[in-house]
């Protein structure tokens, strides 16, 4: 198969794809950095009043299709993720707002300045080694705030000598 | 395990007998309390996650628990493979918090005829599935120093694209 050229990705109604996707993405950040300040302050407050023990607070960025040629090129099933980003550190509070508010288009020349690349695609186009068809090929984009809220019980019995 | 490392296991008297016994009954004892605070806790949590699914705060979510037994027994954490402060034994089939489950796992003596904890006192579930659902030995069980138990939830954000295709 020949492989789709930057170029043909960024051109006609792919470029369209492309800009639509960076949209929805940056509004979603929007949605998202909202309920995870929320979030994390009720974290903070339900641990210093020992509702909980401690708690963990991750976030992950899971990239789906349907195309059957792109999961056959990540040997995935339909309905599991063709990629997934486990390093993405996004929505902590008190993170620089630079994350929410600048150009993360960092010269690539992928979506128009004026448009301004979000974060979260930044993370896709340039922090993961896909290529220009993968991107066309994603149909939903799943973030996930993965929380452990903690509870420990410690034995009163401690051995001596160990 | 045990022979690999030139240990005698130690039999079921000898595990609910003298301070071993005392060990045992003050484990279930405080899992049979911390099961209440988690509860409550867990209940209203998944209250309020259905609520705000409803309210499209978010688009869904999953909530699981598991729990995690600790040791800083070098014996103990040597039979398993694990470092310090890593656990030995973790139980990801652990079903309990659910909204919904029933009252019997919080109130029932879950010892099933195994006659570790007195009658009088009651297993608690917790308590059952460290003893009874692991392939854990005597031993381990008291080498137990901290058990973590956890609430996993994921809030979940879909981006869906207007243009998927047809015909795929």
């Amino acid at each position: 198969m020949k492989k789709l050229t930057r170029e043909e990705c960024l051109s006609g109604e792919n470029l369209i794809k492309m800009i639509s996707l960076n949209q929805k993405l940056k509004s979603e950040e929007k949605r998202i950095r909202a309920v995870a300040n929320n979030l994390q302050i009720s974290l903070k407050k339900q641990k210093s009043e020992k509702v909980i023990d401690c708690y963990n607070f991750q976030t992950t960025l899971n990239l789906y299709s349907f195309n059957k040629k792109c999961n056959k090129r990540h040997n995935v099933e339909k309905g599991d993720p063709f990629y997934e980003d486990m390093d993405f550190i996004m929505f902590r509070i008190r993170q620089d707002e630079m994350f929410f508010t600048d150009d993360w288009g960092c010269g690539m020349g992928i979506i128009p300045k004026e448009d301004g690349m979000c974060y979260t695609m930044h993370c896709i186009c340039e922090h993961s080694d896909l290529e220009w068809q993968d991107y066309l090929d994603i149909d939903y984009v799943r973030i996930e705030l993965k929380v452990d809220y903690q509870f420990f019980v410690e034995t009163p019995i401690k051995k001596k000598n160990k | 395990m045990y022979k690999r490392n030139n240990m005698k296991k130690i039999s079921k008297e000898e595990f609910l007998s003298g301070d071993n016994f005392i060990r045992v009954k003050s484990l279930n004892e405080k899992l049979k309390k911390e099961e209440k605070r988690i509860r409550a806790f867990a209940e209203s949590l998944q209250i309020s996650l259905e609520k705000q699914k409803e309210e499209k705060v978010f688009d869904d979510y999953n909530f699981q628990t598991k729990f995690l037994l600790f040791s800083h027994n070098k014996a103990c954490n040597k039979r398993h493979g694990v470092e310090d402060g890593d656990s030995f034994y973790e139980d990801t089939n652990y079903l309990s918090f659910r909204i919904g489950l029933d009252e019997s796992f919080y109130k029932d003596d879950w010892d099933c005829g195994m006659g570790i904890i007195p009658k009088e006192e009651g297993m608690c579930y917790t308590m059952h599935c460290i003893c009874e659902h692991s392939d854990l030995e005597w031993q381990d069980i008291l080498d137990i120093e901290d058990v973590w138990i956890e609430l996993k939830v994921d809030y979940q954000f879909f981006v869906e694209m207007p243009e998927n295709k047809k015909n795929k």
